[in-house]
């Protein structure tokens, strides 16, 4: 061999050295690097699996799941029962109403009737009267007349006294009863809009939280998706670590050529082995996601 | 507006606008029927208030509790949202329109 060629075969077999070297660096590098990266995105997995289990048990806490009403249901339900109650009060109000109403009905003809007892009792007073001039005018023969009209009178007195606080008393019952129409009414009268104004904000409420919850469901799903899918893709590192170990013997091959060759032992047999080597492929994928893994 | 119509034992109370406290006294006749069924048309009902809510319940307890006996017809809006809450549709016949 000429003293230039040996040069050039000396140059190719210490580059190839160097190569390696620094192939073997990368490689480390590589496999670390891919090692870490798997620990983590497995434990973003694990981390993912179990907020995605909070989170399923927040979502049933709040919209409920098998016998368990949740929190929505629990608030429907206090409305629900909130306007039963007022539903009840309003029943109990109206029926005190329509009480008052009848004893007003009562006081009405216990008025009437009194009504009716104070003319009586004026047309006594007139009878009295006419008693007492009929007395006065017969003179002696009219002692008994005038008995009479002094009891007449008497009884007059009574019965206009009597009828003046049968009025009185009705007076003060209808004040009453105006007071407990008036109690019973403001009782009756209770405005159900907040009660409705709440249970549309509950409505509202529970449909953006089921929408919230749907969109975090797919998002959670999109993730958990894209860290198998680097998990999968990680899980090739043995594959290529191959790959990188059978380009790392093809290279020293080449080595041990130019190691031959400049040594003068470099023959057709040896460079047969040393190019069926080099052309050799460990691995035929080109994609991790196209074709068969093939690992040996 | 209250109106009252009977027909072959059956009360119809046709009620237009709000159906409120102020309506008790004109409703009051209805609770003295003595029919076998009753029906309350809120078709025309604006506005119910507890006090609505209560002369219904006392009309139930006029057909002894059976809720076959009183149909709630036409209700819509606020009264429909009202009756729905407060769950008296396990209480009485409810039509919505």
């Amino acid at each position: 061999m000429q003293a230039d060629s040996m040069e050039l075969v000396a140059w190719m077999e210490g580059s190839l050295a160097r190569v390696m070297s620094d192939f073997d660096r990368a490689r480390a590098l590589a496999k670390s690097a891919i090692s870490s990266l798997f620990q983590s995105f497995t434990e973003l997995s694990a981390h993912l699996a179990e907020e995605r289990a909070h989170y399923e048990v927040a979502v049933q806490a709040i919209n409920g799941a098998g016998g368990d009403a949740g929190l929505v249901g629990v608030l429907r339900e206090v409305l629900g029962q909130f306007l039963t109650d007022i539903a009840n009060v309003g029943q109990c109000s109206v029926r005190i109403l329509l009480e008052v109403d009848t004893l007003r009905g009562h006081a009405d003809q216990v008025a009437k009737r009194g009504l009716r007892l104070e003319q009586v009792a004026q047309t006594t007073r007139m009878i009295s009267l006419n008693a007492r001039i009929e007395a006065n005018r017969v003179a002696s023969a009219g002692a008994v007349f005038g008995v009479v009209a002094d009891e007449i009178k008497a009884l007059a007195k009574e019965s206009g006294e009597l009828s003046k606080a049968i009025r009185d008393a009705i007076a003060l019952q209808a004040a009453s009863l105006h007071t407990t129409w008036v109690a019973a009414s403001n009782l009756s009268s209770i405005e159900l809009d907040h009660a409705l104004e709440s249970n549309r904000r509950l409505e509202e409420t529970v449909a953006q939280l089921s929408r919230v919850s749907a969109a975090s469901t797919r998002a959670l799903d999109r993730i958990q998706t894209d860290v198998s899918a680097a998990i999968q893709a990680l899980q090739f590192e043995d594959m290529l670590d191959q790959l990188l170990r059978s380009i790392h013997g093809k290279l020293d091959t080449l080595r041990r050529a130019c190691a031959s060759a400049r040594e003068g032992s470099l023959h057709l047999e040896t460079l047969r082995e040393a190019d069926a080597t080099v052309n050799r492929d460990v691995v035929r994928q080109q994609d991790i996601t196209v074709g068969e893994v093939e690992l040996f | 507006m209250i109106e009252i119509t009977r027909q072959h034992g059956v009360t119809t109370v046709a009620i237009s606008g709000r159906f409120d406290f102020q309506c008790i006294t004109e409703f009051k006749p209805v609770l003295q029927t003595d029919d076998h069924r009753w029906i309350v048309d809120l078709s025309r009902a604006s506005y119910v208030d507890s006090a609505a809510l209560g002369m219904l319940l006392l009309l139930r307890e006029r057909a002894g509790g059976d809720s076959a006996r009183v149909t709630i017809r036409g209700v819509c809006g606020q009264p429909q949202e009202v009756l729905r809450i407060a769950r008296f549709d396990r209480m009485f016949t409810i039509e919505a329109t």
